[in-house]
């Protein structure tokens, strides 16, 4: 029977569900924060050309290793490169890597995971624990073994970075159908005489996209951090591009010179998986078919 | 502050007065689910609360135990349990009257019984926690009132775990876990619900016979009018958060007074409909609690609804047997 | 729906023993565990039972009987261990996948969970409107729509519900839109599993009102499934009685009704509570089976059985055969409810 707590319906509109989502969490004060959060991120360094306060090759002699002014917001780095310019055009590789690779990550684990459902029996069974095996190793490590073996060009991160991120998608995709293809709609539309992928595309993958978005935010959030752990060891992204990780590893060996060169770029690093995550998070919690 | 107030009867073991549940709601107004109701519940006597879903008897169980969900709370009346206003003491008092002078048998043993934890241990916590005694006396307690709920070999059974009894022997071990620290009052929340028919009649034989036993008040909370009717002594009738009719359960569910009971009793399907002619469904549907129609809740849906009725709300009044609220109770003669 | 809509008489709806649906013989085992110890749960076992065009069959029993699963192999959506079906004279599960969808036009169901069986980020017209896009692909967008207002009509609501979502609906509301969903291809079969057994009372009245009016008006065979007698005599011609999977007493209603022979058909009726006013019936009490998956030995109803204690029921699985009294039973002593509580009274503990 029902529950015990009436469900006050809603008016319907035709666009009811997208800004219905978005109304609910921007509820939250934590996932709105979040969300404001990575818009700003988002915007500031895939826009860097455009926001950034000087050209990222621009060298000021004058200031070198300077601190934060009002001229340079972050300081300045040893060739007198505004910081902030740096973080910004940095920022920018790290976010594009980070959506591609995490676009890399979501279409191969979810194909990989929906195929493992729909192919029940011992097809999917060794799907399923190929994954395992992959996630069983710490991803940092198997980065270095992946990077060691192709190279580290920007083509390569990406792929590095998406085969990571593959196997827990594909695991969480595969759950996810699965739980699909056990409720009663789905019987009711077999019923109707729906086939195979008609019934996979109109009725249960809509379904499915609520976990599956928000698996992307953190992904992607994940991404961030790891290509900022590899570049830091030297072992992603390469000079003469900048990434944040790279700017961190940079700020490191000058650690004693300039306080906040280190500082900033490890502070915006923290404050962008921080953001992702509170933001898949309430996403996940928003979207959870139980409560929608 | 705990309230204590006046007992009225000496066999009254529960009073219910004005009560009001108050739900607080993401957006808009706050909802009241039961909208100040009132009975009593006498030692050793049977009460049906009857209602379909959103008529708030659900609520209203909860409330009795102050087990409401996160937004709802009681939002006045008293609930006056020998003296003491559960509505108004605190938690830690009311954790020592739940389950102990007042407890619930719900619908859904396997939701209700802890899956890891043998039906031994969990009487046994329960035994301990309100009646102060010791381990080994509690078990003794434990195998005793399993024994007096029907199960067969108690003193075996008692280590076993909850999917290892079959449906009707599970509720027996709630009931057990609800009557072995000997409440005054014991609510049942579609106890049967969930039982196969077959079953259902020897699990309320059961009830019968503890509540005349032990000398308890029960209240059963129910949809199903035919176990109403054979099962309590009185009933009363839920709608849109508001008691419409209570009365001895002959008279409410033989002569009702109150037209949703009569049309209500109308619609039921019972084996002795004449195939042949339509049910006489009542049209529309229970209103939610957002959405109350002015002046008597029930008058969109009631075949002699006039004028007033969607303007006042109605007064009860008392007819036969029994008191309805309603401005034109069915007077009919006794059938 | 006017009174004299929903009165036209029963028996004239009923065209003469036309079959549309055979179930023959039909078994649907699962087997629990591995390979190796497994045991095997017969959920439907040897099941035989003609539904007839624009007749009610009511499958009536409780959880574990059977009935369910049954109704699902009738539409073919779990395959069965043996055993067949015909529809209308096709064979069912011999049929290929583009048969099969053919068929699947031909009959629908309306499951329990008023809620659990529509797609929730749907709305209702995209629900009701999805047979009409699986299998009607030439009709334009308008066209459907049109069609979905139509069947919303028929079934009771309101064309602005088109667009409402099924969590903005009550229970009796979606349980109504899916009926109209089942109705959107003009099926000849319409299986209702327990479709009005989680709605509240007094919507189960209109529903069930809607549904003998519906089919009046589309000359539909319903295969009515439930666990509720009173229900199913309102609403069945022919009554099959299921226990443990094996339909252990059937025939037309009035025969069933008037002079039922199986002890757990005297057990079911008399744990009906009676009307207020009536005398309640004598109880005719089942023992509690042990909770175990283990199919008894002989008649599989022994072990709750008043006589089960008996040789015979112990050892010997009863088949089903005719009675004296017009209808089939699968019983080693069938006999009237009076009869069987003075044999009770005489049995020795």
């Amino acid at each position: 029977m029902s529950s015990v707590v009436p469900t006050v319906p809603v008016e319907p509109t035709s666009a009811a569900r997208t800004d219905f989502v978005l109304r609910r969490l921007l509820r939250r004060p934590g996932a709105a924060i979040a969300a404001a959060v990575v818009a700003l991120l988002v915007l500031a360094t895939v826009g860097a050309p455009l926001f950034a306060p000087y050209a990222p090759t621009a060298l000021d002699f004058e200031h070198l290793f300077a601190p934060p002014s009002r001229e340079h917001l972050f300081g300045t780095d040893e060739l007198g490169r505004d910081l902030l310019t740096r973080l910004l055009y940095g920022g920018r590789t790290s976010m594009l890597l980070g959506f591609a690779a995490t676009a890399v990550a979501m279409i191969v684990g979810v194909t990989w995971g929906f195929a493992a459902a729909l192919r029940e029996g011992w097809i999917g069974e060794i799907l399923m624990r190929v994954a395992d095996t992959v996630m069983a190793m710490p991803a940092i490590l198997l980065g270095l073994v992946l990077v060691a073996a192709f190279g580290t060009s920007t083509k390569s991160m990406v792929i590095i970075l998406g085969i990571l991120f593959a196997p827990a998608t594909a695991r969480i995709a595969r759950s996810t159908l699965l739980a699909e293809l056990r409720s009663e709609y789905y019987v009711a539309a077999v019923s109707v005489g729906a086939t195979g992928r008609r019934i996979v595309a109109r009725e249960l993958l809509p379904n499915t996209l609520p976990v599956l978005v928000a698996r992307g935010t953190l992904v992607l959030a994940e991404v961030i951090f790891v290509e900022a752990s590899l570049s830091f060891v030297g072992l992603g992204i390469q000079p003469p591009e900048t990434s944040w990780g790279t700017l961190l590893q940079q700020g490191y060996a000058n650690l004693y010179t300039s306080y906040t060169y280190a500082l900033f770029p490890g502070a915006v690093i923290l404050v962008a998986v921080l953001a992702l995550n509170t933001l898949g998070d309430g996403l996940q919690k928003v979207l959870d078919p139980s409560r929608s | 502050m705990t309230a204590v107030l006046p007992q009225t009867a000496t066999d009254v073991v529960l009073e219910v007065r004005d009560l009001v549940v108050e739900i607080t709601m993401p957006r808009g107004e706050p909802i009241r689910p039961v909208r100040g109701i009132s009975f009593d519940v006498r030692s050793g006597r049977r009460l049906g609360i009857v209602g379909e879903s959103g008529s708030g008897k659900s609520l209203t169980a909860l409330s009795l135990m102050r087990l409401l969900p996160p937004r709802a709370r009681i939002a006045g009346g008293h609930v006056l349990l020998g003296g003491l206003d559960l509505a108004g003491v605190s938690e830690r008092e009311m954790a020592r009257v739940r389950g102990g002078r007042i407890s619930t048998v719900y619908q859904d043993p396997m939701s209700s019984l802890n899956p890891l934890m043998t039906v031994g241990r969990q009487i046994v916590e329960a035994i301990e926690a309100h009646e102060g005694v010791g381990r080994r006396e509690a078990r003794e307690r434990a195998i005793q009132v399993l024994g007096d709920v029907g199960l067969p070999q108690p003193e075996r059974r008692i280590d076993d775990r909850p999917h290892q009894f079959s449906g009707g022997m599970r509720q027996r071990v709630m009931i057990a876990m609800a009557i072995c620290t000997n409440p005054d009052v014991l609510v049942a929340d579609e106890p049967t619900t969930a039982l196969d028919v077959t079953t259902q009649a020897r699990i309320m034989d059961l009830l019968g016979r503890l509540v005349e036993e032990r000398r308890m008040g029960m209240i059963l909370i129910t949809h199903d009018l035919g176990l109403a009717s054979t099962f309590c002594d009185d009933i009363h009738v839920m709608y849109a958060g508001r008691i419409v009719e209570s009365g001895t359960a002959a008279a409410v569910l033989g002569t009702p007074a109150h037209p949703y009971s009569e049309a209500l009793l109308d619609s039921i399907c019972g084996l002795d409909r004449d195939v042949e002619r339509p049910i006489a469904a009542i049209s529309g549907q229970p209103p939610l609690p957002h959405q109350l129609p002015s002046g008597c809740p029930f008058h969109p849906r009631c075949a002699y609804a006039q004028e007033i009725c969607a303007a006042e709300p109605p007064p009860p009044v008392a007819v036969r047997d029994q008191v309805a609220e309603c401005h034109f109770p069915v007077r009919g003669a006794a059938a | 729906m006017s009174a004299t809509d929903a009165a036209a008489s029963r028996t004239e709806r009923v065209h003469d023993g036309e079959p549309l649906v055979v179930v023959d013989h039909l078994s649907r085992h699962f087997r629990l565990g591995g390979p190796r110890s497994g045991r095997t749960v017969r959920a439907v076992d040897d099941v035989s039972l003609v539904l007839n065009r624009g007749e009610t069959v009511g499958l009536v029993g409780e959880s574990g009987s059977g009935k369910s699963t049954l109704a699902r192999l009738l539409l073919r959506l779990d395959e069965p261990t043996s055993g067949g079906v015909h529809f209308d004279s096709t064979d069912l599960f011999a049929a290929s996948s583009r048969e099969l969808r053919r068929l699947r036009r031909e009959m629908q169901i309306v499951f329990q969970d008023p809620y659990a069986s529509l797609n929730k980020r749907k709305t209702v017209e995209q629900i009701v409107s999805f047979p009409l896009v699986v299998h009607e692909r030439s009709l334009s967008r308008r066209a459907r729509s049109v069609r979905v207002a139509e069947l919303l009509e028929l079934v009771g609501l309101r064309p602005e519900h088109a667009s409402a979502y099924p969590r903005q609906l009550s229970g009796g509301q979606c349980q109504r839109v899916s009926i109209a969903r089942a109705l959107a291809l003009n099926p000849k079969l319409v299986v209702l599993d327990e479709a009005v057994s989680a709605v509240d009372v007094s919507i189960q009245a209109q529903i069930l009102n809607l549904l003998r009016g519906l089919q009046d008006r589309l000359d539909l065979t319903y295969l009515f499934v439930t666990h509720d007698l009173a229900v199913v005599r309102y609403m069945a011609d022919t009554i099959a009685v299921m226990y443990l999977g094996r339909i252990v007493e059937e025939g037309p209603r009035d025969s069933l009704f008037a002079d039922p022979q199986h002890p757990y058909t005297h057990a079911l009726l008399a744990s009906i509570p009676p009307a207020p006013g009536e005398v309640q019936r004598e109880q005719i009490v089942l023992r509690e089976a042990a909770a175990t998956d283990e199919l008894p030995s002989g008649c599989r109803f022994h072990p709750r059985c008043p006589l089960g204690r008996r040789e015979l029921c112990r050892t010997v699985d009863p088949p089903l055969h005719a009675t004296a009294a017009g209808h089939t039973v699968a019983c080693h002593f069938p006999q009237s409810a009076d009869s069987l509580l003075a044999e009770v009274a005489r049995e020795p503990e």
